[in-house]
């Protein structure tokens, strides 16, 4: 069995009364590419950002390689830089160049040289094709391009595991397919992902395990064609038929 | 917020060592005479040296009868003659504070001034009369009666205000500060009849033909002392040094005092003065250009360091606005957080709520017995606190238009709460302030005229002095109005280009090689 990165137990978040996350227990293994589905405000995007606290869990714990990440037994910029985040909106550095945006965080964060950060900022920019933009101010792409970009800046951080959260639900159609290529050919690399998506044939095409969220809760886990073809859950049929018609 | 302070500390050490290397303090031996250097032809500023005439710094010269005599009684006394231009109600505070060593100033001796200062024997002796318009019935009238019904004024606290009184039946008409702005009242028939001296009055026909001296018959005119005397430190008198000034005065003939105000009245600016508006604005400019200059540079001076202090100052409270108290700090970071918060809120209450001239009335009396500080050093340091409060709102709101995807790109590579604000945050509010930013520097240009009262020579008050020195004051004013206007153009233009580049998007955006 493969070695397991993120484990949470009875994860719970509330925002005032409404609960978004009701006692959820899952865990990421090393490798593995997870996607996330669910109708909107199901609750996949805020588990997601529990994950690398930028929303902070009421409740539960997360272990990150068996420390409990809540507990404070781990510093959370420190964590951050294990777990990648990609976001719906980009949040590219308006203030900076691309090359810049995939630079900053290895210079301040991980301290490595500058001459190191470019060389690795320009090696993950050519990854993404985004290589010959790497001049440009981050506001003057496209969506497509800029969602390039975020992964780049994410990649150069080399995580352990990155989380995509609607990568492509902000672009246009004809982009979405560059950006969705670019997941799929890490996720042959071997790189650790989950996934929050609308995408299903993607969903289908690259995940080993596919989690259907519904109300705050796990209504259904399990492989692509377990969850795609045979669903166990009325709640999951139901939504599903919404894409197969 | 200990560091916060620290920093704010040390900026100021190092502003106020700053100007006070750039000022030249006072020498040992000096005899430093205060005056308002607006009282032609007793004493008025111009930027013509004269053998009489005493440099003030370098916003010009002092001249006139005052100075004539400053400089008799500064030789006697075996010392070099320092004139310090003041407004007419900073002279007694300034004497008190040690400031000054004499008032010479035109000033009458009477018992209210002299609970605060002790006067010499007079130093010139006048005539009460009035100014009138030319052709009016008013120049033709004897007794100081024949103005009953009539609107007289007089200059602001003095005792040509207080005599309007005896004149039965007076429409007495609230004084002002200077005799540009009550001819100009005159000229406007608002007013009928200005009090004055006959010197004055001489000196303010040389530039205004429009208007004629009224002189009354023996016994009809105020009941007045019109003689002038020396003010020194309160309980002086029978020191040595009061002795000596009074026997130097004693020393000066009637002739002698009567060929120098002739000579005072003669080297008034006044020789071929147009006579129409443009050709007086021209004439004006021509003589003082130089004063105008200092002026301007004062202003200058106060505006661009004063906002660029401020945004550092804003920067600052506007960070700290911005520390979000977190639930994992102790309880000793929140409440530090929390006061942190408290002080910000509370100077920008204070110094966004009151005027800036209250401000600088209140500071620069209040922190000058520790301080020591000098009106240039005060100013700056007021205008850079005021404007510290503006711009604390500024950046904040600046910090409130980033987008929130921005700080949570920032922290999803693992940047810290300083790393994210100093390289993601704060670049991007200071470009979205900068309009503002810049609007509080053109701003700054107007607003540093009200400086003017704690007696900062900037543009609007070394006008007021070019103003008294030709009695002209609409005219003066004009060049005034056309200069502000020009600093707050050029300043636009260069903010507007500044923004563009701020805002410059090149064309082609892909490139072969990074």
């Amino acid at each position: 069995m493969a070695e397991t990165i993120i484990t949470i137990n009875h994860l719970e978040k509330h925002f005032d009364k409404l609960k978004v996350l009701k006692d959820i227990n899952f865990h990421i293994d090393k490798g593995e590419v997870i996607t996330i589905i669910g109708a909107s405000g199901s609750g996949k995007s805020t588990l997601l950002r529990c994950i690398n606290l930028l929303e902070k869990p009421d409740h539960g714990e997360i272990l990150f390689h068996g420390k409990n990440i809540i507990e404070d037994e781990i510093e959370v910029n420190e964590l951050r830089t294990h777990v990648g985040m990609v976001f719906q909106s980009f949040n590219l550095f308006n203030n900076k160049t691309v090359l810049e945006n995939c630079m900053i965080g290895q210079v301040k964060v991980l301290k490595r040289s500058k001459a190191e950060a470019k060389e690795k900022a320009l090696y993950y920019l050519d990854k993404v094709g985004m290589k010959q933009f790497a001049n440009a101010g981050s506001v003057q792409l496209s969506g497509g391009q800029k969602q390039r970009v975020a992964i780049a800046r994410a990649l150069c951080m080399e995580p352990e595991v990155l989380l995509f959260d609607e990568p492509t639900s902000a672009l246009d159609p004809e982009m979405v397919g560059d950006v969705l290529k670019i997941m799929k050919d890490l996720a042959k690399e071997g790189l650790t992902m989950a996934i929050v998506t609308h995408e299903m044939q993607f969903a289908k095409d690259v995940s080993n395990r596919v989690i259907f969220m519904d109300q705050g809760v796990i209504a259904e886990e399990g492989t692509p064609e377990e969850v795609f073809h045979a669903p166990k859950n009325e709640r999951t049929k139901a939504f599903l038929t919404r894409f197969h018609t | 917020m200990k560091k916060l302070t620290k920093v704010l500390l040390v900026c100021g050490i190092l502003f106020t060592g700053f100007i006070q290397l750039v000022a030249a303090e006072k020498k040992q031996e000096t005899f430093t005479v205060g005056m308002e250097c607006n009282y032609a032809p007793f004493n008025w500023q111009t930027n013509t040296e004269t053998e009489s005439a005493v440099a003030i710094g370098s916003a010009g010269y002092c001249d006139g009868y005052d100075v004539m005599i400053s400089q008799k009684i500064a030789d006697d006394l075996d010392r070099e003659l320092v004139i310090k231009k003041l407004s007419w109600d900073g002279l007694q505070p300034a004497l008190e504070s040690g400031e000054i060593d004499a008032i010479i100033a035109g000033m009458t001796a009477n018992d209210e001034r002299e609970n605060g200062i002790d006067f010499t024997t007079p130093y010139y002796e006048s005539e009460m009369v009035m100014i009138v318009r030319k052709d009016s019935a008013e120049e033709k009238a004897s007794s100081i009666q024949d103005f009953s019904g009539k609107t007289v004024i007089g200059q602001k606290n003095t005792t040509y205000d207080e005599i309007i009184d005896q004149i039965k039946g007076v429409d007495h008409a609230t004084p002002k500060a200077t005799y540009p702005e009550m001819l100009l009242a005159l000229q406007n028939k608002e007013v009928d009849g200005i009090t004055a001296e006959m010197p004055v009055a001489e000196g303010v026909l040389e530039t205004n033909d429009d208007l004629a001296i009224t002189t009354f018959a023996k016994g009809k005119g105020f009941n007045v002392d019109t003689s002038v005397s020396i003010g020194l430190k309160d309980g002086t008198r029978g020191t040595k040094f009061f002795n000596d000034v009074q026997a130097s005065l004693d020393k000066i003939s009637a002739a002698d005092r009567s060929e120098m105000m002739k000579l005072s009245t003669k080297l008034q600016p006044k020789e071929g003065v147009p006579t129409n508006f443009f050709g007086k604005v021209g004439w004006i400019f021509e003589n003082n250009w130089s004063l105008f200059l200092y002026g301007i540079q004062i202003t200058l001076l106060l505006s661009i360091v004063g906002t660029l202090c401020g945004l550092i100052i804003g920067l600052i409270l506007g960070g700290v606005r911005a520390v979000e108290v977190d639930d994992k700090d102790s309880t000793l970071v929140k409440g530090l957080k929390r006061i942190a918060h408290g002080f910000v809120s509370l100077y920008v209450w204070i110094f966004r709520g009151t005027p800036m001239m209250v401000q600088a009335i209140f500071l620069y009396s209040i922190f000058r017995p520790i301080l020591h500080w000098n009106a240039l050093t005060a100013g700056i340091v007021i205008i850079s606190i005021n404007t510290g409060a503006y711009m604390a709102e500024i950046i904040r709101s600046g910090i409130q238009a980033v987008d929130r995807g921005q700080s949570e790109g920032a922290r999803s590579i693992g940047m810290n709460n300083t790393q994210t604000m100093f390289n993601i945050i704060l670049p991007q509010a200071i470009k979205n302030s900068f309009p503002s930013i810049g609007n509080q520097l053109i701003v700054n240009i107007k607003d540093s005229s009200m400086l003017n009262v704690i007696g900062l020579i900037e543009l609007y008050f070394q006008s007021s002095s070019v103003a008294g020195s030709v009695m002209l004051f609409t005219e003066t004013f004009f060049i005034t109005s056309i200069i502000y206007l020009l600093l707050t153009s050029v300043a636009t233009l260069i903010l507007n280009f500044v923004e563009k580049r701020l805002n410059h998007v090149p064309q082609n955006i892909e490139s072969e090689e990074a």
